[in-house]
């Protein structure tokens, strides 16, 4: 590690500025379980760290809309405390919930997990499954971008230079809608996804499904959104018949790697297969909402 | 101030330290004007060595020697000679060749030390050893045992044993012929504390002294001497607490050499300590085991002949005893505690272009258990006769009982162990496996029962000292790395002498403090340095009765020992040990050592530890996830002297072993031979969610070949492990026609032989 300057401003204007101002390579520092490893291992060298946990705008969680905006610098740890988004958006919860292990969680933030750009984030599909959005804060000003936008291949995003996640948006849930994440790892825990899928499907009163986002993690360069999956569920009772063809429409949308985690065909048949049990959980939530 | 008794269950006292932070490391020891070293260790598999060019490196700042295979010869450093180096039963030499600390013309597998680079700091020394530049020619490598096989080059020993026309006329005789072939599966140890060490080089004495992280360290000071071209007496070895072995840390290697040699040409005390990535491609790593096994039943089940056909992948050099793993302990028990009448081996060990393969908990005894218990279970599907039942009507239910191979098991109760472990084990298990039907999984048990002979160094000496202040000094040449010695023996001490549990001080890990030392290995320790201390302890009692019997002015037979306290029968007339030790020092006794006691023993009697253990786990057929829901064990480890000690070793043995069933495994690329999982991304290991709580019981049968009745504790479970997991996972399975998984029950391998079987 080189000598790198260190900042922790205390608003988002100063955080820009002092990116804007950079020489050379400039990074954000949220909780660091990326970015940390990452320069300890030789991989990223940034001449400045921007510690975005000083600014109150990013460490709050607060109610919007019938929805909640999480500070870009909120922990897992403070997101699992939070019974009102838990128990709103149980799935993004857990599935953030799954990252690390208990002193990971007191630092990873869904942004870092977001902005990481890994194809197997956790909290990646859960929130594309919610259809969340992000502020983005930059030299010209602030935007809002969809989550699903800001992954484009392993390790980039389409934020530009200078730009900061501020917060993200996650909007009110459906009445009687449910969400879920679940992954599947090759150990009992702390490990990388080999495929993560987040499920939100909203029921009338009948059972029958009226919209479904369906995201599948790890199997592919960037997260997908898969609508064949969601087109799956959408006009029916979500029964049998149902999550055969989510799970084959998951299968069918996967682009995975062959690696020592798994090969293509094992992931392929297992996307379908926790496609399946994650929908299971979502239909259980929304029916009992 | 309290006396404690065996079988009583104290608290381990070294835990405070070692609970606290204030455990004493090689990495948190101080040292003067210690300087640092990295290894260059070779990047390819397999490759000649055209030269090692050191120039930039020399250059970098704080550089203060690079020492390469050219400066080894001319330092006068010899090859690092095996422990063993030849058949123990045959006396054939074995064939292997010279390994050099640092390679010579050739590097024979991926991490083997190439240069060793020394600089002021640790940084300096890395940023230098990144501009060693190495000239190399990759050649193939060869990783596995079936394609070293095809060169007898690649042989270091074959040997047969046993009786082969016995069992040709027993497999001639019987009903039905199970034959079966094995993979036992590589693993790398990976102990917490990674290896390292210091090298000192006293100019004066002309002596080195090697502070360590190793668990068996007269072994290593009498070859570290022999690579550093010295006598042993010139070397000293020391290791303080030590963070885990598990074996891997048993045999010398070439870093200890190397550190010792640099503390010479540089003048400085020389550290080096292992990165975890180091370890993975230097640490002996072990198994890595195949067989071709046949089983001859008769029509009601009954054991006819076995023969096996092994073969061990060595690595690239002969380490340590590795020979002698191979003819002894693999060989000691073939069949476990099942009565065979007919037995016959095949026994080989090659070398391939890997990591030099060492021990790791229960050497031997695992691959041989491996193949026996999962032969019984294929010949009971094949015969379609109840497994449980099958191994009940096969176990050995006399004691002693004399092994076909040679070794006389003097105690054991497999089939009351059994028993019970299936009692508990079964007990309600249709319910858990209609319970798991229900949500789309699958249940199944694997049974085991496992049994070893306890090996290790033959020799084994104690040194009690009395000291002026009360207290009684232990010196031991066993060591303890983590297993509780610290505690076990002084609670030993306590209970034969009488002397209060905190006046008993507890030393080890020092070749100057006593002349030999098996060190810690095989289950050894509490057999044999028990053994020594029992002795020496009658031996103090002899001379403190004539002690007792001059001061208290009676004859020697009236003097009685007990509780501590030296009494003159019939009477209220009594001494305490140490007053009668200070009468006994002050008045010259035993050319003034007093009640001082060394004494050694020479190992006269394996033990026999055993027991029953099953596994029972749960399929998700979907993903192929398996995870283990109970584990029941029912073990004979003797006269427990610590039972909370000795449930430690289970659990950790269990881990170990289950560890390896399902998820551990060292893979190599063919070709190339880079180790594919060389670090813990690529490599898990068991975590505490992976293992259920342990249903264990003891069941105490006493040894009768030593005075404690012990019998070693530390590897039942590592034995058991692979087999009760694959056993399990095979039953869990057998609907779906699944018969055999290879290598580690991991989510993939599972899910692909449920696709093979369904696919024909
Ligand atoms: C032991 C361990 C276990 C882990 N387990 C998991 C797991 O199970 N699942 C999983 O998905 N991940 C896992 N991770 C990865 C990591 O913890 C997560 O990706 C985490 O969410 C990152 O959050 P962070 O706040 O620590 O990010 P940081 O490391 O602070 O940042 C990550 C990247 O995003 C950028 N960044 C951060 N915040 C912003 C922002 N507001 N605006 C713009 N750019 C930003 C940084 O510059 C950096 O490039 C693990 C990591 C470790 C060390």
């Amino acid at each position: 590690m080189n000598t790198s300057q260190y900042e922790a401003p205390g608003s988002v204007d100063e955080a820009v500025a002092l990116l804007a101002n950079a020489k050379g390579n400039a990074r954000v520092l949220a909780g660091g379980t990326d970015l940390l490893v990452q320069i300890r291992m030789g991989m990223a060298d940034p001449a400045l760290i921007v510690d975005i946990k000083k600014i109150s705008e990013m460490t709050t969680v607060t109610a919007e809309n019938g929805g909640f905006r999480i500070g870009a610098a909120v922990s897992g740890a403070e997101l699992n405390e939070n019974a009102a988004v838990k128990s709103m958006w149980p799935g993004i919860v857990e599935a953030m919930d799954l990252i690390g292990s208990t002193q990971i969680q007191g630092r990873c933030t869904l942004a870092g997990n977001l902005c990481n750009a890994s194809p197997a984030a956790d909290s990646v599909p859960a929130m594309i499954a919610a259809d969340m959005t992000c502020t983005i804060a930059g030299p010209n000003g602030r935007r809002e971008a969809s989550v699903g936008s800001i992954a484009t291949s392993p390790g980039k995003t389409s934020l530009a230079d200078g730009e900061i996640v501020v917060s993200l948006f996650v909007p009110a849930q459906n009445a009687t809608g449910g969400d879920a994440y679940l992954r599947f790892i090759p150990r009992t825990e702390m490990d990388i996804a080999v495929v993560g899928v987040g499920v939100n499907l909203t029921l009338d009163g009948n059972g029958v499904c009226t919209a479904a986002r369906v995201s599948l993690g790890a199997v592919a360069p960037t997260a997908l959104l898969v609508d064949d999956a969601a087109k799956a569920l959408i006009g029916t009772k979500v029964d049998d018949a149902a999550m055969d063809n989510l799970a084959a429409a998951a299968s069918a949308a996967c682009n995975p790697i062959n690696d020592k985690r798994g090969t293509i065909e094992f992931r392929t048949k297992v996307a379908g297969v926790i496609a399946r049990r994650t929908a299971a959980i979502a239909l259980e939530r929304a029916r009992s909402n | 101030m309290t006396n404690l008794k065996i079988g009583q269950a104290p608290r381990r006292r070294e835990d405070t330290r070692f609970l606290t932070g204030s455990g004493r490391y090689i990495d948190d020891l101080a040292f003067d004007g210690l300087v640092y070293a990295v290894v260059v260790r070779s990047t390819h598999g397999h490759a000649r060595i055209n030269a090692v060019d050191i120039s930039d490196a020399m250059k970098a700042p704080g550089v203060l020697a690079v020492l390469t295979g050219v400066d080894q010869a001319a330092a006068g450093i010899e090859p690092m000679p095996p422990y063993e180096r030849a058949n123990p039963h045959s006396g054939e030499a074995f064939s292997y060749p010279d390994q050099y600390p640092l390679a010579v013309d050739v590097a024979r597998y991926g991490g083997q030390p190439v240069a060793l680079v020394v600089a002021e700091s640790q940084n300096q020394a890395r940023d230098a050893a990144e501009l060693v530049s190495v000239d190399y020619d990759a050649a193939p490598a060869i990783t596995t045992i079936d394609v070293a096989r095809e060169d007898p080059a690649n042989y270091c020993l074959q040997w047969r044993t046993g009786d082969d026309t016995a069992v040709a006329a027993g497999m001639k005789a019987a009903a039905h012929v199970t034959s079966m072939l094995f993979h036992n599966h590589r693993i790398v140890t990976n102990p917490m504390e990674p290896r390292g060490g210091v090298g000192a080089f006293d100019p004066d004495s002309r002596r080195y002294t090697l502070t360590v992280s190793a668990q068996s360290i007269h072994n290593a000071r009498d070859h570290i001497a022999v690579s550093l071209g010295v006598a042993p007496s010139d070397v000293r070895v020391v290791a303080e607490d030590v963070g885990g072995g598990f074996g891997s840390k048993n045999f010398m290697y070439a870093e200890q050499v190397l550190v010792l040699w640099a503390a010479r040409v540089t003048g400085r005390q020389v550290k080096w300590i292992n990165e975890r990535s180091d370890g993975f491609v230097s640490d002996q790593q072990a198994r890595d085991h195949t067989a071709m096994a046949e089983l001859a039943l008769d029509g009601e089940g009954r054991f006819l002949a076995f023969r096996l056909n092994g073969c061990g992948n060595l690595g690239a050099y002969l380490t340590g005893g590795m020979g002698r793993l191979h003819t002894d302990q693999f060989a000691a028990l073939p069949g476990g505690p099942y009565i065979i009448p007919a037995i016959h081996l095949t026994v080989a060990a090659v070398y391939t272009n890997t990591v030099p393969i060492g021990v790791s908990r229960g050497p031997g005894y695992a691959e041989s258990s491996n193949i026996i218990e999962r032969l019984i279970d294929r010949a009971a599907a094949e015969m379609q006769l109840d497994r449980f039942e099958l191994r009940r009507r096969n176990l050995a239910s006399i004691a002693p009982y004399a092994h076909p191979m040679g070794l006389t098991i003097d105690s054991g109760a497999y089939l009351e162990n059994f028993d019970a472990a299936v009692a508990r084990a079964c007990n309600e298990f249709e319910n858990r496996q209609r319970d798991a039907e229900s949500r789309g999984r699958r249940r199944g048990l694997g049974v085991v029962y496992h049994i070893k002979a306890t090996f290790g160094v033959p020799v084994e000496n104690v040194e009690l000292t009395f000291g002026p202040d009360d207290h009684l000094t232990l010196v031991t040449g066993t060591q303890s790395i983590g297993q509780g010695h610290e505690t076990t023996f002084p609670q030993i001490l306590s209970d034969l002498l009488g002397v209060p549990f905190d006046q008993i001080r507890y030393c080890d890990g020092d070749t100057d403090l006593i002349p030999k030392g098996g060190g810690h290995g095989s289950s050894r320790a509490t057999s044999m340095a028990g053994t020594a201390m029992y002795r020496a302890v009658q031996d103090i009692i002899a001379k403190g009765r004539r002690v007792a019997a001059h001061a208290l002015e009676a004859a020697e037979a009236d003097i009685e020992f007990h509780d501590g306290r030296f009494q003159v029968a019939g009477t209220d007339r009594d001494l305490d040990i140490m007053a009668v030790a200070k009468l006994a020092r002050d008045a010259g006794e035993e050319g003034g050592r007093g009640l001082d006691t060394f004494h050694e023993y020479i190992r006269e009697a394996h033990t026999f530890p055993n027991g029953c253990h099953i596994a029972e786990v749960e399929v998700d057929p979907e993903t192929g996830t398996v995870a283990l829901k109970r584990y029941t064990g029912a073990d004979d480890y003797g006269t427990i002297i610590n039972p909370m000690v000795i449930e430690g070793q289970v659990h950790g043995a269990i881990a170990q072993g289950v560890g390896q069933g399902l998820m551990e495994r060292a893979v190599y690329e063919e070709g190339s031979g880079q180790l594919l999982s060389g670090s813990f991304m690529d490599y898990p290991m068991p975590r505490a969610a992976d293992v259920p709580s342990f249903d264990l019981t003891f069941n105490e049968i006493a040894c009768t070949t030593n005075p404690l009745g012990v019998k070693g504790s530390g590897e039942g479970g590592a034995i058991a492990g692979l087999p009760a997991i694959a056993n399990a996972v095979l039953d869990a399975l057998e609907p779906y026609g699944v018969t055999e998984i290879v290598g580690p029950a991991t989510p993939e391998n599972v899910w692909r032989a449920i696709q093979n079987a369904a696919g024909g």
